[in-house]
Order: C-alpha cells, then structure tokens, then sequence
C-alpha cells in the first residue's frame, strides 16, 4: 500500500463514519421526544406551569416547528459545539464537557495503559509458564478480575489503599499534573481490572498459539537469540489479535468509567451523564452521548489503520 | 557419491525419545544409530508415528519440553544431547540446520523474506549495502535472481519460492550438517523436483552433509547415498540406496516399495501391509513388525531382535533374513511385472457431462478464472481421472459436481438434469443429483465431526439420503463392513481413528447415498503408502462389486495409472490432454503433461542429475 492507497482507505472509512454519525445524531435527538411525557414537561422539570412558560419554551426550543426542522437547527448548532444550555444548571453543555472531558480522557488513558501494560505482561509471562505455579496463580486472578465489577473493586481499592493504608486519596481528581495522576491512580487500577484479565486471557492463548507454530522453531533451529525469537516471532505475531480487541477495550473504559467516577467522587464527563440522566437534563445528554460515540468511533477507525499497519497480510492481500 | 573415508561429522548412538508424563514415561523413538560424513547424503524413511521427525527435532535440541532424549550424539568432539539451551544456540544455525515441512507455516508472515535471511547470517556486524549484497547473494544461492524478492513478504511468493527462502536461510550460518524434514512433500510435484534439485546442488556445492527425511522411498533413493528405514521407532533397515530398492532385506521396506504404485506401469493388485503400526512400548520384546509380517515366526515374537550387519553397510533387524531373503527378491521383483492391458470403451451412459465449462470467481473487481472451457464426461461405472497441479482448476471441477459452485458459463448435465445454478433446483432433482454424485474430501482429519461418534454420522447420511430406511442401526453396520471396517467402530469417534479408518468411514458417508459416481478429491493424498494402498484396492474392489464410478482428482500420476480408465490432463483451468491412461501416460502429447511425467519422483539418482 503506497500513500494513495491509503489516503482511499481513511477518507472512504471516515465517509462511512459520517453517515454513522448522521445517524447517530438523529437517534440522540430524537432522544427527547421517545422520553416519556412532553418535551416541555421534561424541560420545565417541576417549576410551576404557565401558558406564558409554555409558549416562551415552545418558541426557544422551536418546538412550534416541524420534527425535521428542530433536527437541523440542532445539527446546525450542534456542528458549532453549541448543544444549548443545561436544564439544571443553565450554563453552556458545551463548557460543562470542556470542564470535566479532560479528567475522564486522562482517567481512560491511564486504565488504558494499565491494561495493556499489566495485562500484555502477565499474559506472556503466563504463556511461558504454561501449566507451572506462575501460570495457574495468574490465571486464577483473571477469574477474579473478571468477575468482579469496577465499583466493588474500587470500593475494596479505597478500603485498603485509601482508608487502611493512607497511601492515596479516597477521591477528587487533584490539582492537575502529578497530583492529578496520583488522584486518578486508585480509579485507573479499578477500572482497567476487568479489561486487564480480559487482555491477559487472550495473550495468553494468542503466544501459546505462537509458539506452536512451525515458524517460532524455524527461527530457533537457525540458532537465533532468545530475546529476538520472542520479540520478533512470537511478539510480533500474537499481538495482532490483541490489537483488535484493544480498540474495543478503550472505548470500553471511556464508557465504563462512569462506576469508578461515582465511586471516586471524580467530576468526569461519566458522573456527568449519570447526574444528567437522574435529571432528565436531555440537552446535556444529547451533548455527552454524541461526544462520547465520536471518540468511541474514531478510536475504532485509529484501531483499523493500526491493525492495517501490523498486519502486512491485510494490507498487501491484492498487492 | 558417498565420501567415504572421510570422518564422520555426526555420530548417534542408541538415540531415545520418549514422553515424559509425571512419572510414567512413553518410548517414542528408540535405539537410534546414525552416522552421517561430510558431502555425504543420509535417508530417514518412515510412515508418520515412525519417530523421523523427533529424531530431527532431537538432533536439533528442539523437542517440545514434555519430550526427553537420551542417548548420544557426537558432533564437533561435544555430545549434543547434554547440551544446555545457551550451547545449543551455538549449534543450531552454525553446527547443524534444519528445514521444515511446510513452506506455508515455517517464515514468518510479518517479516519480509530478505529480513528473515539477515537475522540468520553469521553475527557480526555489516553495513545496510554489505547486508543487502549478502542476502542477495544467498538467494542467488537458491536460484532465486529477482532482487525484489528480498522485500516481500512470504505469502506474496509461491509455495516453491517460500521453500527456497526457507533453505537461503537454513543455509545462512553455513551449518555443516542440513536435516531436511520431508522439504518437498507440501509442494507441487514440478516444484518438488525443482527443489530436490536445488538441494542436491547446493549439498555437492558446499560439501555440507545432507539429512534427508521423507515418506516417499522414491525420493529418498533418488536422492541419498544411504537410507536408514524407520518403523515404530526405531531403525529396521540400513542400506545404500540402490542395493535397497534392488533387494530390500526386510518384510517391512519390502512392503512399502510393495504398496507404491509404480508410474510407469500398472500393477494387477497393490499389495499392501495389513493392520496397523504398533507403540513402540508395546513390541520391546519382539519384533515390532512381526504382527503384519507374512514370514513372523517364534524367533520373532520371542525377543527383540537387535539390528545387525549382514555385508558392508547394509543392516536388516530381521531376525530370520537368512531364511527368506530368496523369497524377498522374488517378491520384490513381482512388482515390476506390469498387469496385462485392461479393456475399455467408453460404451456407457455418460452420467456426469460438462461441455465447455467455466467458472469465474470474483464480481466486478478482481476475477480469477479457475475454469475456462473444460469439457468432460464420466460415464456409468467408469474411473476417470482428473490430474493436475494445485491452481489447476481440478478441485473446482469436482466442486461443480456436488453443487458447492456452480458453473458460470457451459453446460453441465448430471444425470440428465441440467445443473446450471444448484440453488435454482427443485427438491425432487437435488435429491437424486445427491443420489447420484458423492464426494470423499482429502483430509479425513477435517471431514468428520470430530464430536460425533462414526455410527452417529453414518445414521446421519443414511436419514439424509433414504428417511425410509427401516433399520438404520442395520445399514450403518452394512456401510462399515463394506468398507472394511466392523460395525464396533460405529461408538468410536473419528479422533480415536487412525487416518486410513477415518478415510474408510468417509468413504462409508458418501456410499450412504448409493451414488453412482464418487468423486475423490486427492482422497488418498494426506494417508501413508501403504495405508494409501489400501483405500486404493478398497475402492478398486467397490468398483468391481457394485459398480460405482469414479472421478479421480489427483496430482500424483501413479495413483491415475493404477486405478483410472480415463484421464483428463488439467494445466491452469484448461484440460491440455485426454484419453486413454495407458495411451496419455505411455506417450505423453502435451509439453505439460510431459514435464508433469517428467517429475514423478524415480527412485533413481539420474532423475535429479545426480
């Protein structure tokens, strides 16, 4: 694949990912009105009802005109960041998500990085270990890590690291910087244990599969070092289908983050869309919904182009 | 020829594998003696479960860790089964290489094919241009002269260009031993016999001494000075490769050259082993062969008999040769008696009629023509055989005639009803198209329900083919025994199977049907010879009881003499050659079908140049 080839490849996935997107944005506006009671019940949220209100909320949210109207002069704002204002708080959606997004992005790419870090590791150490002490103790702790949920393992997190021993704070998202990471440390471990044994799993059975294969003793019958065979051969090739399963995961704990952060007390965009949802705050949540599957639908095309780039069988099938 | 004289680079004495379980252990290979000189060529022959490849995977330090090897083999005054991992890094590559099987799975399918040449040279360090010359002067080595083979990636060559990238790199440390397991058997036979070629070239070149593994005694004779026969486990026979194929000196050698059938002729009956190989742990006191040798007596069963010498270099562990060497020879040369010229005409009904088929695959985009104009017929209780290489458009024929594919241009007429799109048939004629016309698929270890016991998926047919069939219990005990099998095998599953069983009772699938024609696919192709004789003489006699057709797909031309009327020639989806078999192969018209006679492996040094 020279350049060419994959200028078309990007440009006709993110063509896709408009019409995804299009979509997407019709079905969270139209959120509103599949939402049980009127549109104006939900936006006067129990203050006392008048004609007058009723009518002036009628003509700010135009839903004295047609459905397909409203939809594009959402768009129209919603493509200008301009989602409207919160219910609860009246303040701009947009500057509530700017404030919180940068906390739940870090916290996500930290448990990320947990994830791959711990979970790729131990699942090769495993492999190698196969069938010894090593490797059943940590198979045995996938089995926890996959049954327990983030919240349980935050709550025990905060027992005995935060409360036990005084080692990190019980919430908050610090001061920014270090702080912020030694703040995001407990959540990002509760939250990327599931992942981590779920990463660790298929490591595992990907370098077993590796190394049974004929060209891991070929490399070795021609007297190649350790360290190469494992890097290069065994490495090089089970991680390809971890990298497939690693896109989905981060999407995962942008997602799942929300547990940890009403757990941790941490003001990210989770805690928000679960305050918004209590609510019925629908212009935040349209804001928050559409955020979220845009980052979860580019992460998916960075998986693709990244997968297209290890796997040179993908890439140069009609080459 | 054989350096003789010259010191020995490898010397085994009383090599043992075996399975290391807890404490229990299970003999795998056993009393193995080897000495292999320098610019000298050694045969290992074996069927599979002979211990060929763990005696490779022994000499190389390359035993999976549940395995254990003991014994001793001197190499470069050290004996390598007490070396550490750390020293045996110092061999492998340098001391002693080693070449694999399968082209398709020994590269690495992220590396490109010059990368992985120039991680094996020699360490040291080179500069980007000296590597690149290097490599490039590697594969020069193995015949390959396009430089921009060095930055592709494996799965952009051919089976036969990966094997020599595979043998550049086995070669890249200058081992002075190569152990070549069975390098050849994946490929094509044209590129087989280009690759044997390559490697007798390069052996003489480098005056490397050559390990030579295969199943095919053709091969192996064409190719070494000396050929060890294994047989559960441990060595049988020792002799130089002529004196071997003219007289071998033990039942068993005499029963594999019995059970291949020759290219250039037809025999009247292959002769074949019966039963099956033991463990090697249950013969230890007796002759492992002597429950399927014709000549076993008490000597035999009484104590292992140890291998010995009889003349210079030839050893036999036959324990009564004296007595029935004279009856070895005769039965020897019986096989080359030809059988006296089958009569056929093709009289009858023709049941399977395909004129001017194609199939393309492929929409719009890239299409691939795997057929183009292929016509041909198969009539009621013909065998017709259909040969060619892979990317011939062979098996797509055969996948037309089962209603997998469906053609994309011609006519195809099964049975009088015409099967222009499979999906557009009417029940009533689907049912007797599948009455009509079965397959046998190549692999029996993937064409059974490994879940499911035999009986269960032969009641599974005989529903499938006849609802009315009052006893079904009695037909899966009929389909068994008609196959050679006993109806017992119906609670065993596939897994406890050995290949031939598991070839037998896919036979037995496609006979639940009735068909008039069977279609094999390289049916017999992944068997060992002399379990491949026997299907071969159980379809043979099918024939002759109940009449049934054959379309034979192969691309091993012996098979085709043996047991076809007919043949078709298929070279890139054109059928370049048909007629008679005796008259297509004994004077072959078309250049392809003639280099294609030409590749049959002769158990003949001249055959590779030698």
């Amino acid at each position: 694949m020279d350049w060419k080839d994959w200028a078309t490849f990007v440009s006709k996935r993110l063509a896709a990912l408009v019409v995804l997107f299009v979509v997407l944005s019709f079905v969270t506006f139209a959120l509103m009105y599949v939402s049980p009671g009127t549109v104006v019940d939900v936006l006067l949220a129990g203050r006392p009802r008048s004609a007058a209100t009723v009518h002036a909320l009628n003509v700010e949210y135009h839903l004295d005109k047609p459905f397909m109207v409203q939809y594009w002069m959402w768009v129209r704002d919603a493509l200008r960041f301009n989602f409207g204002s919160s219910i609860q708080t009246t303040l701009p959606v947009t500057d509530e998500i700017k404030a919180r997004l940068p906390t739940s992005l870090l916290l996500g790419v930290y448990a990320y990085v947990l994830t791959m870090v711990s979970g790729i590791g131990l699942g090769v150490l495993a492999a190698f270990r196969n069938k010894r002490a090593v490797d059943r103790v940590v198979v045995a702790g996938t089995v926890v890590g996959l049954s327990m949920p983030s919240f349980v393992a935050g709550v025990f997190l905060l027992f005995v690291f935060a409360v036990q021993l005084p080692w990190f704070p019980a919430f908050g998202k610090g001061d920014g910087g270090l702080d912020t990471l030694w703040h995001l440390t407990l959540p990002a471990v509760a939250l990327a244990m599931t992942s981590a044994a779920y990463v660790l799993k298929h490591t595992r059975a990907a370098v077993l599969g590796v190394l049974q294969q004929d060209y891991v003793v070929f490399a070795r019958a021609r007297g190649l070092s350790n360290g190469r065979v494992i890097r290069v051969y065994v490495l090089r090739n089970a991680l390809i289908p971890i990298l497939t399963i690693s896109g989905v995961l981060f999407s995962y704990l942008i997602v799942g983050g929300v547990l940890v952060e009403m757990t941790f007390s941490i003001q990210g965009i989770g805690q928000l869309l679960v305050q918004s949802a209590t609510a019925k705050d629908l212009p935040m949540l349209q804001g928050v919904v559409l955020l979220v599957s845009a980052v979860i639908i580019l992460v998916n095309l960075l998986t693709d182009v990244v997968y297209l780039i290890a796997d040179p069988r993908l890439r140069l099938k009609h080459g | 020829m054989a350096a003789g004289g010259l010191d020995a680079v490898l010397t085994v004495r009383d090599l043992r594998v075996a399975h290391i379980d807890g404490p229990s252990s299970r003999t795998l290979v056993a009393g193995i003696d080897l000495t292999v000189r320098a610019g000298e060529t050694v045969g290992i022959v074996g069927e599979s479960g002979s211990g060929k490849s763990l005696t490779a995977r022994a000499l190389t330090g390359l035993l999976a860790s549940n395995l254990s090897a003991t014994g001793q083999a001197v190499f470069e005054g050290r004996d390598l089964l007490s070396l550490s991992e750390r020293e045996w890094r110092t061999v492998r590559g340098r001391g002693i290489g080693l070449v694999l099987q399968d082209p398709f799975t020994m590269l690495s399918p992220t590396m490109r094919c010059g990368d992985i040449i120039a991680e094996s040279l020699p360490p040291g360090r080179r500069s980007t241009r000296t590597r690149r010359a290097e490599v490039l002067r590697r594969l020069v080595e193995v015949g390959i002269e396009d430089e921009s083979v060095m930055d592709r990636y494996t799965f952009q060559l051919s089976g036969g260009m990966r094997q020599r990238v595979g043998i550049a790199a086995a070669l890249a440390r200058n081992p002075s031993v190569l152990i070549a397991d069975e390098p050849s058997t994946a490929l094509d036979v044209t590129t087989q016999k280009e690759i044997l070629e390559l490697m007798t070239r390069i052996q003489a070149d480098r005056g490397m001494a050559l390990i030579l593994i295969t199943h095919d005694l053709r091969v192996a004779f064409a190719m070494c000075d000396r050929v060890h026969v294994f047989y559960a486990g441990s060595v049988v026979e020792v002799g130089e490769s002529k004196e071997l194929d003219a007289l071998p000196l033990h039942p068993y050698t005499l029963g594999l050259l019995q059970s291949e059938p020759p290219v250039d002729h037809r025999v009247a009956k292959l002769v074949t082993i019966p039963g099956a190989v033991p463990r090697p742990d249950d013969v230890v006191d007796r002759c492992s062969f002597a429950a399927r040798c014709q000549w076993s007596s008490e000597v035999c069963t009484s104590a292992a008999p140890p291998i010995r010498e009889i003349s210079a270099g030839r050893l036999t562990a036959c324990a009564r040769i004296d007595e029935i060497e004279d009856e070895l020879r005769e039965a020897r040369q019986l096989v080359s008696v030809p059988a006296s010229k089958r009569g056929f005409e093709r009289a009858g009904t023709t049941i399977i009629s395909a004129q001017a088929v194609s199939k393309v695959f492929g929409g719009s985009g890239q299409k691939v023509v795997a057929l183009d104009s292929v016509s041909i017929d198969v009539g009621e209780g013909e065998s017709v055989g259909l040969v060619g290489e892979s990317g011939s458009g062979k098996t797509t024929f055969a996948r037309l005639t089962v209603g997998l594919e469906s053609i994309t241009g011609g006519h195809l007429l099964i049975d009088g009803i015409d099967v222009r799109d499979w999906r557009a048939l009417k029940r009533a004629d689907l049912r007797r198209l599948r009455q009509t016309v079965q397959m046998v698929f190549q692999d029996p270890y993937s064409s059974l329900n490994p879940a499911r016991s035999v009986g269960w998926t032969l009641a599974e047919a005989v529903t499938t083919h006849a609802p009315d069939t009052r006893s079904v219990e009695r037909r899966v005990g009929e389909l068994l025994a008609s196959v050679g099998l006993s109806p017992d095998d119906a609670q065993r599953r596939p897994a406890v199977l050995s290949g031939g069983m598991r070839q037998r009772v896919a036979i037995a699938r496609a006979l639940a049907a009735k068909p008039r024609i069977l279609v094999c696919d390289e049916a017999v192709s992944a068997l060992d010879v002399s379990v491949q004789a026997q299907i071969l003489n159980l379809l043979t006699s099918l024939r002759d009881d109940q009449g049934i057709g054959y379309l034979f797909v192969t691309h091993d031309l012996s098979i085709v003499r043996q047991v076809t009327d007919f043949i078709y020639v298929m070279s890139r989806g054109r059928v370049v050659e048909s007629g008679m078999t005796d008259d297509v192969l004994n004077a072959p018209q078309d250049p392809y079908t003639i280099k294609l006679m030409e590749s049959m492996p002769r158990p003949d040094g001249a055959w590779l140049g030698r």
